[in-house]
């Protein structure tokens, strides 16, 4: 039992086609939990029902173990920060940040007491009298979790509260959502389209796609062992190399898009043996190779530098793959260069159904560092 | 935003200010009808003679008007007479006013006889006088009294064409029920009184007697004492200077109306004349006065038999008889010379006997030829209805003098709206002397501004 | 010497060629400009500014019945209409005007177009009836009025009648009349407030709402603190135009009352038609027309001014 469990929730418009099929999910309490998915996958409806300000078609909505399907969003004890912020333009930011207190007639002295404390944390203090026009995004960003937080409700709901926001701004705001969260002990249901977010900021992430959960679990786990082809392609960056893969066991080959070869010793390598496999290898996996194992040697169509590591593009049959090595390389467009690909990085899924078959063995050997 | 709403609200004003200025929008709307016109004479009959007829003849008056327009092109057919409704006398007036003197003008305008002195001061029009002589016509045969009306120092203006007096009509089932002689009505002030009186009595849910506030109804009243309107006899001798009655004629009428109001015998509809009739057909009121333009309409319409009768008089006064109403025709200066005849001819033909006749019989209008009477048509209307008779016979019980030959004076119409003003005052329970003096007042006054913006 | 004069004669030299491009490529922006501005500026000349001009021409003026300047007075229309009883008794009609129909029109738009604004099964059926008093011009609505206010057979005395209730003299009593244009009025007004105000309205951002469902807010909690400030740019300009349209009520006059009885009715723009077109004094009529163009400006500067402080523009 969770601080918010859903129970084969579903919801359609106009009885057609479901928008959310059958969603089962327990959030835990004091969990940061994200919800990502890619637009109209059905994230934000979910979260609305939630909050009470979608109708639930089907299903059962428990928070703290109490149904609350009938019940009007004031009646849930949460509270939420809309994407563009909600701020009312005619009120400054104290009455903003108080505007819920007031409408629940909380005590004036309470009132100025919580007000003092969120606009402290929230650094806010300065700001009390000024509109929301004279406010940055960042500045609004925070008044909208200032909202939040006075309202002192146990679970926080979050509707892609970062996408108005720049880029280095987001990542700034992405640690001080992630800390406020864990000082406070609350609940925290964040919606993104961003992975990157899901990534960073989720103790747990639900993938979603077309209404369906793809997979539910900790990052490291989604990023590691992708539940399908979906998942794979949409969490990490750059995203998961694909391939079909072809299997000729009399040559002992794996054929990947008709174009790459890759030797297998039946012995020490397990290949799954299925008709139609789609193989996928994330990006830092294609190391450089040296004299001694390259495997490959690859055309570069591109390089982009980023400083701390260089990204290397080479057609692999009809796709284009990418390499992530670490460190600055000195390379052209148009240069061959050496790589090397081991069979026990490539994670295999079933072409068919998209389900992983088999993750790749490497991430979890070598990169989960126990502290 | 706000510069948007800035600019709107200018443009509103502006806007306003633009169309309380001056005639623009008439002007436009006259050229209009004259392009229309334009089209219609070059698709039809190119050698017939075009002759623009403007009226003010709605409703009733409109089919018979039409009608007799019809008949006269079909008589003949050299003239094509185009009758053009142009809305009610003022308005017809005020878009005149803005074309004159312009091709867009028209050949011929009915004008309402209060119009008369700024027709005249215009400049715009041609004298009948001139026709008249160049033609050798003889106007000897019309109605004397509505010459009188028509003519100043001897020369004719206009042609008058429709022309009708207040009369009052009453329900004569109503005066039964109340124990009244229907075929004696009342005669004086004092006796509409009675008669209300007596009609309430019999019958609570319906009022004695109406007055519409007109000021035309206020000024016959007057003629009926033998009281003047404006001075320098009915500004028929000189240009008036003052009002023409005394306070003891002028006052009479509102203490009648006042009496009456307090005895609860009198129904008030404002100005409005077609409520008024709706009244009275209805059976909410048992006595109006009303133009005798109407008695046909009012007795096709009214389910008892309606009777009319001479306007009332008070008491101690004799009575004078009544003001010729109605409207007359005129003739547009700077007009190619053909078209002028052209004009002049259907003038001419409307004056009749046989048309007269027809338009007295379709309108109740009184025939401008007293020959009208003797045509068949009119012997066998007034048979059936012998009430088309009572306004004939009021015109020509009329005393001639200047009182009842009419005032002429440009501020007649701002006039008449002092005098309804007062009236209404005066329904609605306002003190008689301060709604008489205010109103004399104001009269005077526009008496006065006239003058001066004449620059004399 | 020499070398040094030119010197400095070549450096100012220059810089004035310099600043001659700037002047010359301004005054090619501007022309263009005026170039794009000239048909709205020949429209404006023709139809505003030209009236407008005319208008405060003649009103130093007595004119003749077609308009044309006979005796320049000088201020006398002026004198003369703040001294007659009857102007002064318009203004007040037209004041009182004002005060009747513009509050109650607001009132009853909003609260319409708030009604309008759920989101519920058929709203477009009453957003359509709720506006469609715009559809309908002034005339045919005058004369449907005309027959609703029948002193014996209109609908609303035989209902006064029914209830037993004497019935009113709506157009000729001259404590109703006013009062009867004014119901007239509002309620062809109403379509065209509402479905401005509806508009307003659906342009709030509905987070707004839902942020305050969630944090517990009540209906009227709601209306108070958030619809009602969020909708004043919408209600500045939806007063300001009614206000300015109630200056300017003719149509249900002339077919209504005529400005009966006993001048009751005679607002401002009534008085003017009336003074120009059946008394022909053109010169009186402009002076009022002018003031008239001076009380409306002034209205709408004192509403800029104050009126705007309570106004929040997103």
């Amino acid at each position: 039992m969770g601080q918010i469990d859903l129970v084969d929730i579903s919801k359609s418009y106009d009885k057609q086609k479901n928008v959310l099929d059958e969603i089962n999910l327990s959030i835990e309490e004091g969990e940061f939990f994200v919800l990502v998915g890619p637009s109209g996958s059905g994230k934000s409806t979910l979260l609305r029902m939630i909050a009470g300000l979608e109708d639930i078609t089907s299903g059962t909505l428990k928070i703290s173990n109490e149904v609350v399907n009938h019940l009007p969003p004031k009646d849930r004890n949460l509270s939420m920060v809309f994407q563009n912020y909600a701020l009312y333009p005619h009120l400054s930011v104290e009455q903003n940040i108080l505007f819920g207190l007031n409408a629940k007639k909380v005590d004036k002295e309470e009132q100025q007491k919580r007000l003092i404390e969120t606009a402290e944390m929230m650094g806010l203090s300065e700001l009390l009298k000024r509109k929301p026009k004279e406010l940055s995004g960042g500045q609004r960003q925070r008044v909208a979790l200032a909202r939040s937080v006075v309202s002192e409700a146990p679970l926080c709901l979050m509707d892609e509260p970062l996408s108005n926001l720049d880029a280095k701004l987001r990542g700034q705001m992405r640690m001080e959502i992630r800390r406020l969260q864990k000082r406070l002990g609350m609940t925290m249901v964040y919606v993104t389209h961003d992975q990157v977010e899901a990534m960073t900021m989720g103790d747990r992430i639900m993938v979603l796609n077309d209404g369906k959960i793809q997979q539910v679990g900790k990052p490291i786990t989604l990023y590691n062992e992708p539940a399908n082809l979906f998942v794979a392609s949409f969490i990490g960056s750059p995203k998961m190399n694909m391939g079909k893969a072809v299997f000729h066991a009399d040559r002992n080959q794996l054929v990947i898009d008709d174009a790459l070869h890759l030797e297998i010793d039946p012995v020490i390598n397990n290949v799954p043996r299925y008709p139609n496999v789609t193989i996928g290898i994330r990006a830092e996996h294609l190391y450089p190779g040296t004299a001694e194992n390259t495997t490959h040697v690859v055309e570069v169509i591109n390089v982009e530098q980023l400083g701390n590591e260089t990204l290397l593009a080479f057609e692999v049959g009809a796709e284009v793959w990418t390499a992530k090595w670490p460190g600055q390389w000195d390379v052209q467009v148009g240069e061959k260069v050496p790589v090397h690909i081991a069979i026990e990085n490539l994670c295999f899924f079933d072409s068919d159904t998209g389900l992983l078959i088999k993750p790749a063995r490497a991430g979890k050997q070598q990169e989960v560092v126990t502290a | 935003m706000k510069k948007i709403l800035a600019i709107l609200m200018l443009g509103f004003v502006l806007f306003l200010a633009a169309c309380g200025s001056d005639g623009n929008a008439d002007e436009a709307a006259g050229s209009a009808t004259a392009g229309a016109e334009g089209t219609s004479e070059g698709s039809g009959d190119n050698e017939k003679q075009v002759v623009t007829f403007w009226h003010s003849m709605g409703g009733a008056g409109q089919e018979a008007l039409n009608a007799i327009v019809d008949s006269y092109n079909s008589s003949q057919d050299e003239v094509q007479v185009n009758a053009e409704y142009q809305g009610s006398y003022d308005e017809a007036l005020t878009k005149f006013n803005s074309v004159a003197g312009t091709d867009s003008a028209p050949t011929i305008i009915q004008t309402f006889e209060i119009g008369t002195m700024s027709m005249i001061n215009s400049g715009s029009i041609l004298p009948i006088q001139e026709l008249v002589d160049a033609d050798g016509y003889d106007m000897s045969g019309l109605e004397e009294n509505i010459i009188n009306y028509y003519s100043l120092d001897g020369t004719f203006y206009s042609m008058p064409f429709n022309s009708s007096t207040p009369v009052m009509y009453y329900n004569k089932d109503a005066f039964e029920a109340a124990g009244l002689d229907p075929e004696a009505p009342p005669e004086t002030f004092e006796e509409v009184e009675e008669a209300s009186k007596a009609i309430v009595e019999a019958n609570p849910d319906m009022k004695g007697f109406a007055l519409q506030a007109y000021g035309w109804l206020y000024e016959q009243l007057l003629a009926n004492q033998g009281a003047l309107l404006l001075n320098n006899d009915n500004g028929r001798t000189d240009t008036p200077t003052e009002i023409g009655w005394t306070e003891e004629e002028g006052k009479s009428i509102f203490e009648w109306v006042e009496r009456m109001v307090n005895d609860e015998t009198f129904a008030n509809y404002g100005t409005n004349g077609d409520n008024m009739v709706s009244g009275f057909l209805a059976g909410d009121v048992s006595m109006f006065l009303q133009s005798s333009a109407s008695s046909r309409d009012v007795i096709d319409n009214a389910p008892f038999e309606v009777g009319i009768a001479f306007l009332p008089h008070p008491e101690e006064k004799e009575r004078a008889g009544v003001v010729i109403g109605g409207a007359s025709l005129w003739m547009i200066d700077g007009k190619p010379e053909a078209e002028t005849n052209a004009a002049w001819d259907f003038m001419k033909y409307l004056q009749t006997p046989e048309i007269q006749a027809e338009w007295h019989v379709g309108t109740g209008y009184f025939a401008i030829n007293p020959a009208a009477y003797d045509e068949q048509v009119a012997v066998d209307a007034h048979e059936e209805m012998p009430q088309l008779n009572v306004t004939v016979e009021q015109l020509q019980a009329t005393t001639s003098s200047f009182a009842t030959q009419g005032a002429l004076m440009d501020m007649i119409p701002e006039g008449r709206k002092i005098m309804e003003t007062a009236l209404e005052t005066v329904y609605n329970g306002g003190e008689v002397d301060d709604a008489y003096n205010t109103a004399v007042d104001q009269f005077n006054t526009a008496i006065e501004q006239a003058n001066a913006a004449r620059g004399e | 010497m020499s070398m040094n004069s030119t010197a400095i004669q070549q450096t100012p030299k220059s810089q004035i060629n310099f600043e001659q491009v700037k002047k010359k490529q301004r005054m090619k922006n501007f022309s263009k400009g005026m170039l794009f501005l000239l048909p709205s500026i020949i429209l404006f000349s023709v139809f505003l500014f030209y009236p407008l001009a005319r208008t405060i021409y003649l009103s130093f003026f007595l004119t003749d019945a077609a308009g044309a300047t006979t005796v320049f007075v000088g201020w006398e229309n002026y004198v003369t209409m703040f001294t007659s009883p009857i102007f002064l008794q318009s203004m007040k009609s037209t004041f009182l005007f004002v005060l009747y129909t513009v509050p109650i029109t607001i009132i009853i738009s909003l609260f319409l177009a708030v009604i309008a604004n759920e989101k519920l099964k058929g709203i477009g059926f009453f957003r359509t009836i709720y506006s469609s008093t715009m559809g309908i011009s002034v005339a045919a609505a005058s004369v449907f009025w005309l027959y609703l206010f029948h002193p014996s057979m209109g609908p609303l005395n035989l209902l006064l009648n029914a209830i037993g209730a004497e019935g009113i003299g709506w157009l000729t009593d001259t404590s109703w009349a006013l009062f009867a244009i004014a119901i007239t009025t509002i309620w062809m007004n109403i379509g065209f407030t509402f479905l401005i105000l509806l508009g307003g309205l659906q342009s709030i951002d509905s987070s707004l709402y839902e942020s305050a469902d969630i944090d517990g807010a009540g209906y009227f909690y709601k209306l108070r603190r958030i619809t009602i400030p969020m909708l004043s740019p919408t209600l500045f300009f939806v007063v300001t135009v009614t206000i300015i349209n109630a200056f300017q009520t003719f149509g249900q006059i002339d077919i209504l009352t005529q400005g009966g009885p006993v001048n009751s009715t005679n607002l401002v723009v009534y008085s003017i038609y009336r003074e120009a077109f059946v008394n022909y004094k053109f010169g009186s009529a402009s002076a009022q027309a002018v003031l008239l163009f001076i009380i409306i400006l002034l209205m709408t500067f004192l509403q800029f001014k104050f009126g705007e402080r309570k106004v929040h523009y997103q």
